[in-house]
């Protein structure tokens, strides 16, 4: 008798001006299914986009970005987003393009706010009912798995559980992904282990693969690592097992419906698990990983069978590289391999400025390969404050941005104001710096200076707030006279963004993100994206 | 570093004015007009 299936699902609230899928359930399903269990998944937030058509053609989104003013970049993005709101309204809720699915007075830090309005009528409910509900009555599942990559995601996956729940699923829910992990212990409650079976912890790979031939075999669960389930009405916390080096899957792409993300499309793939730094004071990334932040390289080569495999599979060569900081070891084999291969490709990752940047032989080297954009923490330009944030990087960003443009990689810049002892100056400045230097620059985020939980930073106190128990950020007060409070920073920012969407609107604006890493458009436009397999 | 002191006890107000200043000292834009205030922008989704 056929063993039943894992079903994975990601669930409505991830953003959707991204070109490729996330990266959590590929990763899974491919672990799951070399140790020889059969495991589907299901991007519902994808499949929402589909149900309701509210894609944005590529079309419009290479017709808007010919000349990137706002107001032609508005115009695609405003025809979806109005979309989405009308769907929305009956409801008393917003749909946003990158904030994701809420109702009005409902917020995403409050547990009991997540509790009550779960329980509320969607605008996607007839989806779940037609799309989820008939898949996991086909395939019955023995688990199903739902990953939360974003709070957005809490309250629709708890409306989803409410739905299998009501339509007599009797499996296994499990929840996991990197809320899950941040929000640990607040997330431990009665009414959610009434509704769920257990949660997962850091990497979910061989919890659930042990789950799973736990459940076949009847065998008890306190073993399982990184489980924390309800044992006698009593909610257990397993042991912590973080996932080591020689037990990293491929990914595997299948069942993903490549042709539903917008823009132009990429595969998410990854060369090292975390950030190889794991230090910068503001960063909470490194938590959810788990072991310091940083679990190991990846083997290039393989990484390289993931890029080849996933083409095979959609007929795409562009790719996401979704490691927290690229990292040479991973770059100069893979980029030799690919040009030995002469395999025709494109890639972007997120990189750190850190002094092998500098190397102009290696920046051509993997250009020659298919780097073709970064995305760089600089937060603020050199200062005598910049140490306090940890980030241990170089001081020569504009060498290393000119380096970047001379071997033809744009540039992505993060930066991050109002971190308690920096202030208006080295906000300003950077901002000055930037558009001195526009030239080098492709796109650019400023951030607002967050308290995240699993941080610790000086010169601020904790405002304790019981109602939002599931905040991943503390709220905070000055400690110090020297620094800004939350309402000053949040004005700092509002500011100097306003400068921003006046002066150079690409660098904010999502519509150019889905259009601006990737080359011509004619070459994307020979690109055939292969139709993907239903589930059953 | 002067435009660092004293933030946290100045209303909000005041830091709005103080900064809306500097700004105008650091950043002249000439050719650019302000849009209208009606014209929307995307919320942010930042970081990707």
């Amino acid at each position: 008798m056929k063993n039943p299936p894992v079903f994975l699902l990601f669930p409505p609230g991830w953003i959707y001006t991204t070109g490729g899928s996330n990266l959590a359930l590929p990763l899974l399903k491919g672990y799951l299914e070399a140790s020889g269990i059969e495991t589907y998944l299901f991007d519902l937030n994808i499949g929402l986009s589909d149900y309701f058509k509210i894609k944005i053609s590529n079309c419009k989104i290479e017709s808007a970005c010919e000349i990137p003013s706002l107001e032609n970049l508005n115009k695609p993005y405003y025809l979806s987003q109005d979309k989405m709101s009308a769907i929305a309204k009956p409801y008393g809720a917003t749909w946003d393009i990158q904030l994701g699915f809420n109702y009005d007075g409902c917020s995403f830090s409050s547990s009991d706010e997540i509790r009550k309005f779960s329980e509320f009528n969607s605008p996607f409910d007839s989806y779940y009912d037609e799309e989820l509900i008939n898949q996991v009555e086909k395939l019955n599942p023995s688990i199903i798995g739902i990953s939360v990559c974003s709070a957005a995601q809490l309250l629709t996956t708890f409306q989803i559980v409410r739905i299998l729940k009501r339509t007599g699923y009797s499996g296994k829910i499990i929840l996991g992904g990197n809320i899950i992990t941040r929000l640990e212990k607040s997330f431990l409650k009665d009414w959610v282990f009434e509704l769920i079976d257990g949660i997962v912890v850091f990497q979910g790979e061989i919890a659930l693969s042990s789950l799973y031939f736990a459940l076949q075999i009847g065998k008890e669960l306190d073993y399982i690592p990184n489980l924390i389930w309800k044992k006698k009405g009593e909610i257990k916390k397993n042991k912590i097992e973080y996932l080591p080096q020689k037990d990293f899957g491929r990914p595997s792409y299948v069942n993903l419906s490549f042709k539903s993300y917008w823009g132009i499309n990429y595969i998410p793939v990854l060369g090292s698990r975390g950030c190889y730094y794991g230090k910068c004071t503001f960063c909470s990334i490194p938590f959810a990983y788990g072991n310091n932040g940083f679990l190991g390289h990846d083997n290039p080569l393989s990484v390289y069978d993931d890029m080849v495999n996933g083409f095979d599979l959609s007929g795409i060569n562009n790719y996401k590289f979704m490691e927290e900081a690229l990292h040479p070891a991973i770059l100069r084999k893979l980029s030799d391999k690919i040009i030995s291969e002469n395999f025709d490709c494109e890639f972007e990752g997120y990189a750190r400025l850190d002094s092998f940047w500098q190397d102009e032989k290696f920046l051509q080297n993997i250009s020659k390969a298919g780097l073709r954009k970064v995305y760089l923490g600089l937060e603020l330009i050199t200062s005598d404050k910049r140490g306090l944030l940890n980030k241990s990087d170089s001081n020569k960003a504009l060498e290393m941005l000119k380096k970047f443009s001379d071997a033809g990689i744009k540039t992505h810049i993060f930066t991050l104001f109002g971190y308690p002892g920096t202030g208006i100056e080295e906000a300003v400045n950077t901002i000055e710096f930037v558009l001195q230097n526009k030239n080098l620059i492709d796109t650019l985020d400023i951030f607002p200076f967050y308290y995240a939980k699993h941080t610790k930073v000086p010169f601020i106190d904790i405002i304790n707030n019981k109602a939002e128990d599931w905040a991943l950020e503390h709220k905070y007060m000055p400690a110090i006279e020297e620094v800004l409070t939350m309402a000053q920073t949040s004005e700092l920012c509002y500011q100097l963004e306003d400068i921003i969407w006046n002066e150079i609107p690409k660098w904010l604006h999502p519509i150019y993100r889905l259009y601006s890493p990737w080359s011509t458009k004619e070459s994307n436009n020979n690109t055939v994206i292969k139709e993907q397999f239903t589930y059953v | 570093m002067k435009s660092n002191q004293n933030h946290s006890q100045n209303t909000k107000e005041t830091f709005t004015e103080d900064l809306r200043k500097i700004i105008k000292e650091r950043f002249t834009f000439g050719q650019k007009s302000t849009p209208p205030n009606d014209t929307k922008r995307p919320k942010s989704g930042k970081g990707l």
